[in-house]
C-alpha cells in the first residue's frame, strides 16, 4: 500500500519488515485468490498476522485460469497468492504464454518439502522446478460397507484378481450387489494409472515430455478386468454421481467403491445414504504378481504464488503456513498433505462414529505411502479427453479394450497441442 | 424518406426549395443528435473491440511481435478444428430451421387465441429463457436423466434407461439444438407476438370478411406482414448458432464424461485465449467466425432489403 | 358446403390446440419441476418420484442455507443486480429509442453503415471482444466499477433493431406528416408524437435489456473482480461451482447442494417473471392503441 514497507522490506528482509510495519501501523497488502472452501485458511492467516492485510477474492475452479489471463494481460490486479483447486492448474499456469507461478524449490526449505506425505507434491513438480505446495492429498483407496460384507460372508480383496473374483461371486447371486462405477473417468483413469498404464507420465529429465502408450500390457490387463466386471454387472455403467448409481447405492446394494480420501465423507455418506457404522476404508489394490499397490489420485488442491510479486517472502510464508500450520488444518475439510497436521486431522476421522472402524485415517495414511509419482499436473485435461472418446460407448455397451487406441490418439493430440513432446 | 424522394420530381419554387434545404440540414443535425449517444457506445463496445481483435490476430500476443498469418496457420493446424466445423454446420442447420418453423408456427397459432390466454401461454413459453448459467445445468442434468426426468416416459419409449443413453440417442447436435431452442425460442415468440399485434385490425377484419379461413389468413395475410421480424430472427439465430458456446461449455459442469470443451469453433477460440493464454490464435479463430457470420448475414440482409425504409 | 367447412375448421382448431399444448409441455413441465424440486432434499431429488413435493421445513432450510451463506452475501448480490439492471436498462433505452427512431424515419448519410455495424456488433461473439473491452475500460479506470459494467451493457444493439423495426413498420405515416405540417420540429415530433406511440417498443426493449442485464454473466465475470460488486448470476455461479453442487461430489462443507442450486435458479427467474408481466401489459395495450390509431 504505502511505499514505506517496500523500502524497509528491501533493506532488512521479512522479519524486520514486520516489526517495523507493525510499529508504524502500516500493513502490507497481499492480494489472494481462493476458492470458497479455503477462505477460512486465508482468514486465519490474516488474523494471525496483524502486519499483513490479505485482500481476498473467491475465484472458482473453472474461472481461475481465465481470470488470471485477463489480470496478467492487463498487468493489473494480479493476485500475489492463489489457491489452485485443479491438479492441472500448476501446468497451465507455468507455460510460456501464462507464466505465473514462481519456482519455490530454492525458496522453501528442504525440511518443509520433506514433511509432506510421499509424492504429495508430484503435481507441483514440473520440469525440474517446484511450483506449488499441495494442500490436500486425494489418493484412491477402497471404501467398503463392513457389516454388509460380513453379512454376505465375503472378505475385503487385496488384489485386483480377488476384486474381480468377488464381483463375479456377488453378481452370481443375482441380488444386485455391485462394487462401484466402472465408467467414472476419474476412477477408470485411476485404475489404469495404478496398473502402470502410461496415460501421460512425465519423462524424468526431459522438459515437457510425456509418455503416452495405451497399448501396453498394464493397460490391457486393467482394461480387460474393467470390461469383464462391466459385463457381469459388478461395476456399473453409471458415473459415481449419476442417479442410476445413486438409486442402487441408496438401496444398500453398493458393497465397495474405489474412491479418493474425500469420497466417504462427501459422496458415499451424503449421496448413497450409507448408515452410520457401515462405511470404512481399506488399502488400494495391487496385482497379485506385484508386491505393493499403487494409488492414483482424484483431486487435491495446491497453493502457489506469482513470480513477479513484490513480496515473495510473505507469499512463500503464506503458502507454507497454509499447508503446514496445524491449528487450522486440524479443521480442514480434506486430508492435509503435510504429514504432521495430517495426523492431527486424522484423529477426528479415526474417532468419527460414522465409520464402522476407528482406523479409517490410519488406512488413508498408510495408503499415502503408495501414491503414484506419475500423478502429474498436465496442460490438457485427461478426463475430458476420456469423456470425448470413451464415455459414450463405455456407458452403453462398449469395451474399454477397444477404446484405448482412440483415447491414446486423443491424448497424444491434446498433449502435442498443449506443447508437449510425446514419446 | 418519402418527402425527399418526391422533391426531385415535383417542380417547386426557388425559395421553397431553399427553405426545404435548410429544413433538411436541420433535419440532418437532428438525426445525428438522435443517434449520437448510441454511436458512442457502438464505437466503444462494438467497432473498436472488433478492430482490436482483428489486429490481435496478426500478432504474437506474448511478445507483441507482428507475425502475419501465423496465428491463422496455427489455428488451421489444430486437429479439433475440422470436427468443430462439422459440428457447427449440423447444429446451425437443425437449430435455425427448427426455430424459424416452430417459432413462426406457434406465434401464428397463438394469434388466434384470446388475448388473455395467449399472454399466459406466451409467458410460460418464454420463462425457460430466463434460467441461465449454472441453474440451467442443474435443470438439464435432471431433464435428460431417465431416472429422474419429468420426461422419463418419453425416454422409456425409446428404451433409454440412463443419462448417457439419452445423450447418445439424441446426439450432441440435437441435444444442443433442443437446449438452445428451449432457452431462446420463447423470447422470439414474444417478439413475434409484438409484431403480430401491431398489425392493423382493419386488414384482419377485411380478410375475414373476404372469407379467408384461419390458415389462409395466417399464411397469406399475417406472414407477409411480419416477414421483417422473421428475417431478423433467422439472421440472428443463424449468427448465434455459428457461435454456439454456452450449451457445450456448460455440459462440462455435469462431470468430465459430458465435457465437450472443444465442440465448437467458438469454444476453441475461448480455450486458446483463456486457458492457454494465446489471444492471437483465439483472435484469428474469432475473426474467421465473425467473417463467416457477417458475410452470411449481409447476404441475407441485402437479399431481403432489410434495411429499407418503407 | 358450409357444414363441411365448419368440420375442417374444428379439425384445424384441434391441431392448433394440440400443438400449443405440446409447446406447453415442452416449456412448462421443466419449469413446474424446477419449482417443485426447490422444496425437496438432496436425497429426495434422486430417489423419490419425479414430481414429489417436498416439505415446507425442507424448503425453508434450503432457503436458509442459500441466503444466510457468508453473511447474507446473496442480498448484496441481489442489490448489485438491481443497480446494474436499472442502469443498463435506462442507458439502453436512452440510446436505442431515439436512434431507432432516427434510423427508421429519416434518411441521412451513414445511416446504412450504422445499421450494418449494429448488425455486426449483434452477431459478434462476446468471447472475441471481451478482452478489448476489458482493456478499454481498464484504461479509462472503469473496470471493477458499477459504471463500467453499466456502460458496457447499455450498448444493446438488439434494442436498436427492435426499435428500428417498430418505428419503420408501426409508426402511422399520416400522423407524422400532419404533425410536421403543423410546424413541429424533429424533437417535438419525437417527444410528442413518436414517444407516446412507442410505448410497446419501449416496454419490449426495456424488457429484453432487463433480461440481458439481469442474467449477464460473461461480461460481468470479466469486468468485475471484487465480490462486493458481483451480480446474482456471477455470485451464484461462483458459489455453486466452488461448492461442487453440480458434479455432486464436492469435498467441502459448503451447504450449497442441488436443492440450493435449484432455489437459486428460482430466485433468478422470479424477478424476470414479474418484470415480464409488467412489460407485457404495456406491450399489449400500447400495440393495440397504436394499431387502432393507425
Amino acid at each position: 500500500m504505502t511505499r514505506l514497507p517496500e523500502t524497509i522490506f528491501g533493506c532488512f528482509g521479512a522479519l524486520s519488515m514486520s516489526l517495523f510495519a507493525s510499529a508504524s501501523q502500516a500493513q502490507t497488502q497481499i492480494t489472494v485468490w481462493s476458492d470458497t472452501a479455503r477462505i477460512s485458511t486465508f482468514e486465519a492467516y490474516d488474523a494471525a498476522h496483524p502486519d499483513i492485510d490479505l485482500e481476498l477474492l473467491t475465484v472458482d475452479k473453472d474461472e481461475l485460469v481465465t481470470k488470471l489471463q485477463l489480470a496478467m494481460r492487463a498487468k493489473a490486479d494480479v493476485p500475489d497468492v492463489i489457491f489452485m483447486s485443479s491438479s492441472n492448474h500448476p501446468a497451465q499456469l507455468s507455460t510460456r504464454r501464462t507464466d505465473y507461478l514462481a519456482d519455490i524449490s530454492d525458496v522453501v526449505s528442504q525440511d518443509i518439502f520433506d514433511g509432506f506425505l510421499p509424492n504429495a507434491n508430484s503435481v507441483c513438480s514440473l520440469n525440474g522446478g517446484i511450483l506449488c505446495l499441495r494442500n490436500d492429498v486425494a489418493h484412491l483407496v477402497m471404501w467398503y460397507d463392513k457389516p454388509l460384507m460380513d453379512e454376505l460372508g465375503v472378505e475385503m480383496p487385496e488384489t485386483w484378481e480377488e476384486f474381480e473374483q468377488l464381483g463375479a461371486d456377488l453378481t452370481a447371486r443375482g441380488e444386485g450387489y455391485f462394487l462401484g462405477s466402472g465408467v467414472q473417468p476419474d476412477i477408470v483413469i485411476g485404475m489404469l494409472g495404478a496398473s502402470g498404464c502410461e496415460i501421460g507420465f512425465p519423462v524424468d529429465g526431459a522438459e515437457n515430455t510425456l509418455r503416452i502408450d495405451l497399448s501396453t500390457e498394464p493397460c490391457l490387463r486393467m482394461a480387460g478386468l474393467i470390461d469383464r466386471m462391466l459385463e457381469n454387472g459388478s461395476l456399473l455403467r453409471f458415473g459415481t454421481s449419476e442417479p442410476g448409481l445413486i438409486t442402487q447405492a441408496s438401496a444398500g446394494k453398493i458393497v465397495m467403491s474405489i474412491g479418493p480420501t474425500w469420497f466417504g465423507e462427501y459422496v458415499m455418506k451424503p449421496n448413497y445414504k450409507i448408515p452410520e457404522g457401515h462405511l470404512t476404508a481399506a488399502m488400494p489394490l495391487r496385482w497379485a504378481d506385484e508386491d505393493k499397490p499403487v494409488a492414483w489420485s482424484w483431486g487435491g488442491g495446491n497453493f502457489g504464488y506469482w513470480k513477479e510479486t513484490k513480496y515473495p517472502e510473505i507469499a512463500s510464508d503464506i503458502i507454507t503456513w497454509a499447508t503446514t500450520q496445524e491449528d487450522h488444518l486440524i479443521n480442514a475439510v480434506t486430508m492435509p498433505a503435510y504429514e504432521q497436521p495430517s495426523i492431527a486431522w486424522g484423529e477426528r476421522v479415526n474417532n468419527d462414529p460414522y465409520y464402522a472402524t476407528n482406523d479409517v485415517y490410519d488406512t488413508m495414511l498408510a495408503a499415502a505411502a503408495y501414491s503414484s509419482p506419475h500423478f502429474a499436473s498436465l496442460g490438457y485435461d485427461m478426463r475430458s479427453a476420456f469423456g470425448k472418446t470413451i464415455s459414450a460407448s463405455l456407458s452403453t455397451d462398449g469395451k474399454l479394450v477397444d477404446l484405448l487406441s482412440v483415447y491414446e490418439k486423443e491424448l497424444t493430440n491434446a498433449a502435442r497441442l498443449a506443447g508437449y513432446k510425446v514419446e | 424518406m418519402n418527402k425527399t424522394s418526391q422533391a426531385g420530381t415535383i417542380q417547386v419554387p426557388k425559395d421553397r426549395m431553399k427553405r426545404r434545404r435548410r429544413q433538411q440540414r436541420r433535419g440532418l443535425v437532428a438525426s445525428y443528435l438522435f443517434v449520437l449517444p448510441y454511436l458512442c457506445l457502438l464505437l466503444m463496445f462494438g467497432v473498436i473491440p472488433v478492430i482490436y481483435a482483428f489486429g490481435m490476430s496478426f500478432f504474437d500476443t506474448i511478445s507483441g511481435v507482428f507475425w502475419g498469418i501465423t496465428n491463422y496457420k496455427m489455428a488451421f493446424q489444430d486437429y479439433r478444428l475440422e470436427e468443430a466445423i462439422y459440428n457447427i454446420i449440423g447444429f446451425v442447420a437443425l437449430w435455425v430451421s427448427v426455430t424459424i418453423i416452430v417459432v413462426t408456427g406457434l406465434s401464428l397459432m397463438l394469434d388466434i387465441l384470446s388475448r388473455r390466454v395467449a399472454t399466459t401461454i406466451r409467458t410460460i413459453y418464454f420463462l425457460p429463457g430466463a434460467i441461465t448459467s449454472s441453474a440451467i445445468v442443474v435443470l438439464w442434468l435432471f431433464l435428460v436423466d431417465p431416472l429422474v426426468s419429468p420426461f422419463q416416459a418419453v425416454f422409456h419409449m425409446f428404451g433409454w434407461e440412463a443419462r448417457q443413453h439419452v445423450v447418445n440417442g439424441l446426439g450432441m447436435v440435437s441435444l444442443f439444438a433442443i437446449m438452445s431452442f428451449f432457452a431462446h425460442s420463447g423470447g422470439w415468440i414474444i417478439v413475434m407476438g409484438g409484431a403480430l399485434s401491431g398489425l392493423s385490425r382493419e386488414v384482419m377484419e377485411a380478410s375475414r370478411v373476404d372469407g379467408a379461413n384461419l390458415w389462409q389468413q395466417a399464411v397469406y395475410v399475417k406472414l407477409p406482414m411480419i416477414w421483417k421480424s422473421v428475417a431478423l430472427m433467422g439472421i440472428l439465430t443463424l449468427a448465434g448458432g455459428l457461435q454456439i458456446f454456452v450449451e457445450p461449455q456448460l455440459m462440462g459442469m455435469a462431470g468430465p464424461q459430458y465435457a465437450r470443451s472443444d465442440w465448437s469453433v467458438n469454444q476453441l477460440a475461448f480455450q486458446y485465449a483463456f486457458s492457454m493464454g494465446d489471444f492471437g490464435i483465439s483472435a484469428a479463430l474469432s475473426t474467421m467466425l465473425i467473417t463467416v457470420s457477417v458475410t452470411i448475414a449481409l447476404i441475407l440482409i441485402f437479399a431481403t432489403k432489410f434495411y429499407q425504409v418503407k | 358446403m358450409s357444414k363441411k367447412r365448419k368440420g375442417s375448421f374444428s379439425v384445424s382448431r384441434f391441431a392448433v390446440y394440440s400443438m400449443l399444448g405440446f409447446g406447453l409441455i415442452f416449456y412448462g413441465v421443466p419449469l413446474l419441476w424446477l419449482f417443485v424440486a426447490g422444496t425437496r432434499s438432496q436425497v429426495s431429488l434422486f430417489s423419490d418420484p419425479v414430481f414429489t413435493i417436498g416439505t415446507w421445513a425442507q424448503a425453508k432450510e434450503t432457503w436458509h442455507d442459500l441466503t444466510s451463506y457468508n453473511d447474507f452475501q446473496i442480498l448484496n448480490w441481489a442489490k448489485n443486480s438491481v443497480i446494474y439492471s436499472l442502469g443498463g436498462v435506462s442507458l439502453s433505452l436512452a440510446t436505442a429509442i431515439p436512434a431507432g427512431y432516427a434510423l427508421a424515419v429519416t434518411e441521412f448519410p451513414g445511416r446504412k453503415s450504422i445499421l450494418v455495424l449494429t448488425l455486426i456488433a449483434m452477431i459478434t461473439p462476446s468471447q472475441a471482444i471481451v478482452l478489448p473491452i476489458f482493456l478499454e475500460l481498464l484504461a479509462l479506470g472503469l473496470n471493477n466499477t458499477y459504471l463500467g459494467l453499466i456502460l458496457a451493457t447499455g450498448f444493446f444493439p438488439f434494442g436498436i433493431y427492435l426499435s428500428y423495426v417498430f418505428f419503420s413498420s408501426s409508426l402511422p405515416k399520416g400522423v407524422m406528416d400532419s404533425a410536421r405540417v403543423d410546424g413541429c420540429n424533429r424533437f417535438q415530433l419525437f417527444i410528442h408524437i413518436a414517444l407516446p406511440l412507442a410505448k410497446p417498443v419501449i416496454a419490449l426493449v426495456a424488457f429484453f435489456s432487463f433480461l440481458a442485464n439481469w442474467s449477464n454473466y460473461f461480461l460481468a465475470f470479466v469486468l468485475l473482480s471484487s465480490e462486493k460488486l458481483f451480480n446474482l448470476p456471477l455470485g451464484l455461479t461462483a458459489l455453486i461451482n466452488s461448492s461442487g453442487a453440480l458434479e455432486n461430489q464436492a469435498a467441502n462443507d459448503i451447504p450449497i447442494r442441488m436443492p440450493e442450486a435449484i432455489q437459486a435458479a428460482i430466485v433468478v427467474v422470479a424477478p424476470v417473471l414479474v418484470v415480464f408481466l409488467m412489460a407485457q401489459r404495456y406491450v399489449r395495450t400500447g400495440m393495440l392503441a397504436g394499431a387502432e390509431k393507425g
